[in-house]
């Protein structure tokens, strides 16, 4: 569902308060209490294959206001309804297979080609899992997408940590314009 | 341009009062078209920074000198590693660092520190690891805190360096900070 940002304008002295005006302040009103938001879970494990950047897919959308996000159709993007800034928050990870060593990053990626956060680190200790997370604030327009990035240069397979509490997940809301 | 801050609402209108165009424009736009336009910043950097290579673990300002802020907070030209609050608040900060290894370029430590700072004091502080193996690439850090500004108070984010120099990345994996105002 697309929504406008809402504008509430001033009026002239002697000007009355008409039904539009007063509309638009209650237009504003309920969008700033339901701003743009969503939240995403996967509950399906993914392979990571190495040296290949994987978009994280999401089945389990905890919220969504605006319809950004089709569990059955390119699941793991959200899609703007509603221009300007918001802040997206993502996370994702692996369980161990094979030895420790290498780097694994997450980031935040924008219309399948702009990076706008990662978080790069090395996977050389022990360890059992590895996540990690990153946030941006990214403007929007109408029709743009985004999505969770996970990389890895084990020399392994990995395969996601799909959970409600600790695995990957997508969060976002609108901030402005 | 900053956008037209508002002061919180002074109270309701007294009983004889009825819905004039004063009464409306005073209230109604400023505050809605406020939280509309309210503070927000997301800045980053694409000229390298090396870092200084010293004993003593020096805590360095990052250079942010590209991106967006609608209020006026930050320069791309003086003081640019700061954002300044131009509006009294509650504010939500996101930090990131990202730095290049050896074999690009800089230091054989192994870990470096990101700083969130508010008028020069860290308020948190998040490890880089680096990786040893081969196929190193660098490593990227974020961090985030909740701050309490006044009207003049400066956020900025610093990096670590330790012996030698270390540098920067300037892709998606550059420094960069967030800030949105949450609350008065």
């Amino acid at each position: 569902m697309a929504r406008l940002p809402p504008h509430v304008p001033q009026i002239s002295t002697g000007d009355p308060i008409t039904a539009a005006l007063w509309n638009s302040f209650i237009y504003a009103a309920n969008f700033h209490l339901r701003a743009p938001s969503a939240l995403l879970y996967q509950s399906v494990s993914q392979s990571v294959p190495p040296i290949t950047r994987v978009r994280i897919t999401y089945d389990s959308p905890v919220r969504d206001t605006d319809g950004g996000h089709d569990p059955a159709n390119n699941s793991s993007r959200y899609t703007i309804k509603t221009a300007g800034t918001y802040l997206v928050a993502v996370a994702s990870g692996t369980a161990l297979q094979g030895p420790a060593g290498g780097e694994q990053s997450v980031g935040i990626l924008v219309n399948g080609t702009t990076f706008w956060a990662d978080h790069l680190r090395a996977r050389d200790q022990a360890f059992s899992a590895i996540l990690g997370s990153c946030t941006a604030e990214i403007p929007f327009q109408i029709g743009d997408f985004v999505e969770t990035s996970l990389w890895q240069d084990s020399g392994l397979t990995q395969t996601t940590i799909a959970s409600t509490t600790v695995g990957s997940w997508m969060g976002l809301h609108w901030v402005g314009v | 341009m900053p956008p037209p801050y508002p002061q919180p609402i002074p109270g309701g209108a007294n009983v004889t009062q009825t819905g004039t165009a004063a009464l409306w424009n005073a209230n109604i736009p400023p505050i809605t078209n406020f939280l509309t336009h309210r503070p927000f910043a997301y800045l980053w950097q694409t000229i390298a920074q090396v870092l200084p290579g010293t004993s003593d673990r020096p805590r360095t300002p990052i250079l942010l000198n590209a991106g967006y802020d609608n209020s006026g907070a930050h320069s791309t030209t003086v003081n640019t590693s700061r954002y300044t609050c131009q509006l009294p608040g509650l504010y939500h900060v996101i930090g990131q660092l990202g730095l290049q290894l050896p074999v690009i370029v800089g230091t054989a430590e192994r870990t470096s520190h990101l700083e969130i700072r508010i008028n020069g004091t860290a308020y948190t502080d998040a490890p880089l690891i680096f990786d040893t193996g081969p196929a190193n690439t660098g490593g990227t850090v974020q961090a985030s805190i909740y701050a309490q500004l006044r009207l003049g108070d400066y956020i900025d984010i610093t990096g670590e360096s330790y012996f030698n120099p270390i540098t920067t990345f300037t892709d998606y994996r550059r420094p960069a900070m967030f800030v949105h105002w949450v609350s008065i």
